[in-house]
């Protein structure tokens, strides 16, 4: 499954990776952010590769504004672990999160390997929320679906969900966290991605 | 003489019950049993890109429960989405309007099923007519599609391919999802 996911978190993190004004149309957003990247990406790989704590801050850096971790995160533990927590437990659990979704992808960046994305032209919606289709294509490989969700906020939009094949990572992670938020709600959650993050390794934030 | 007849009669009475309660079993098992009584609900419709195996009177639950059954599937010609016709147990009246709806299998084989997971809106909840629309459902996984790609993947590692960047090191990439 490795390089399924290097595909699929190349896309993710490409995408992430920019530090581009907000555009009105998503797609057109994603393409010019995509674009923006994987020049960035072939320009300073060696040194990236060398020093991952600088991959981690420039991700921290350009990421945050193009991702919804709140939204994400509280889909991952469900209305009623969300509802029972307080403003300053979600707060925490929402930057835990961060560097747990940081850490797990940030290094895939590296892999990337002259892959092709091509977005597919989407429908106007005029709702709060959207979905871009995207095909990630690399030579010898038959294409790799990855749908970004994306929420409207203000004049620009956030993603706050990526799908690669179907495989929603709202869905695996709220798997992954289930039985912690029954069991112990929003704190033994963020118990669980402290110790995880911890044990990644590296000091960075 | 009348003995046996009587054995005779009774033996038979006892298949035709047996027939019968095997029929009962069918019926309640196949579900058809609830569709043919028409349960109340109210309907709401659901858009998604692939119902998979998903088939009509196919199960709707909300936290494993079964709120309601899969009454109608059709495909909506401009977004080519299917949209499904999902009939709730009118007792269920708290559903919020932003609730996710995702196709999954029962085990790891079997039966497609829809499950709800309830959304953040306080104030708005689904009712007779609404949507779910595609943004919120999950669709179903078609397992082929990730095998292939895992197994292309595989492909990719046999011969190392000149000019292709080494794979990223395996230091970081554990079970983390």
């Amino acid at each position: 499954m490795r390089s399924l996911r290097t595909s699929f978190l190349v896309g993710f993190w490409l995408f992430l990776m920019s530090g581009v004004v907000l555009a009105e149309d998503p797609v057109q957003m994603l393409d010019q952010v995509t674009s923006q990247v994987i020049s960035e990406l072939k320009a300073n790989r060696a040194e990236l590769k060398r020093n991952p704590s600088k991959l981690y801050g420039l991700v921290n850096h350009l990421i945050i504004p193009h991702v919804d971790f709140a939204e994400m995160g509280r889909w991952v533990v469900g209305r009623t672990v969300w509802q029972q927590s307080d403003a300053a437990l979600q707060e925490s659990f929402i930057q835990e999160f961060k560097t747990l979704v940081v850490r797990t992808y940030a290094s895939s960046l590296l892999g990337y390997s002259d892959q092709q994305i091509e977005f597919l032209p989407m429908r106007k919606s005029a709702g709060e929320r959207v979905q871009v289709s995207s095909l990630i294509k690399e030579s010898g490989k038959s294409p790799l679906h990855l749908d970004y969700r994306l929420l409207r906020e203000g004049d620009g939009w956030r993603v706050y969900d990526i799908i690669i094949e179907g495989v929603s990572i709202v869905q695996g992670y709220r798997a992954q966290f289930a039985n912690d938020a029954r069991r112990g709600g929003l704190t033994a959650v963020i118990e669980k991605i402290r110790q995880h993050n911890q044990s990644r390794g590296g000091s960075n934030r | 003489m009348i003995k046996m007849r009587t054995v005779e009669i009774t033996v038979g009475l006892f298949l035709i019950a047996g027939i019968l309660s095997l029929l009962m079993l069918s019926l309640q098992v196949s579900g058809l049993s609830h569709f043919l009584r028409e349960e109340p609900g109210y309907k709401i419709k659901a858009d998604f890109a692939n119902i998979g195996g998903l088939k009509i009177r196919g199960r709707v639950t909300l936290a494993g429960v079964v709120i309601g059954r899969v009454s109608h599937i059709e495909l909506e010609p401009q977004s080519f989405n299917a949209t499904v016709t999902l009939t709730i147990n009118p007792k269920v009246t708290y559903l919020p309007l932003d609730t996710r709806a995702s196709i999954q299998t029962a085990g790891l084989l079997g039966d497609n099923y829809i499950s709800l997971t309830p959304g953040f809106d306080q104030h708005a909840f689904l009712k007779e007519g609404d949507v779910i629309p595609a943004e919120n459902t999950d669709s179903a996984i078609v397992l082929e599609n990730l095998v292939s790609q895992f197994l292309a993947g595989q492909a990719s590692k046999e011969p190392p391919s000149s000019g292709a960047a080494a794979p990223p090191s395996p230091v970081k990439r554990e079970k983390g999802n």
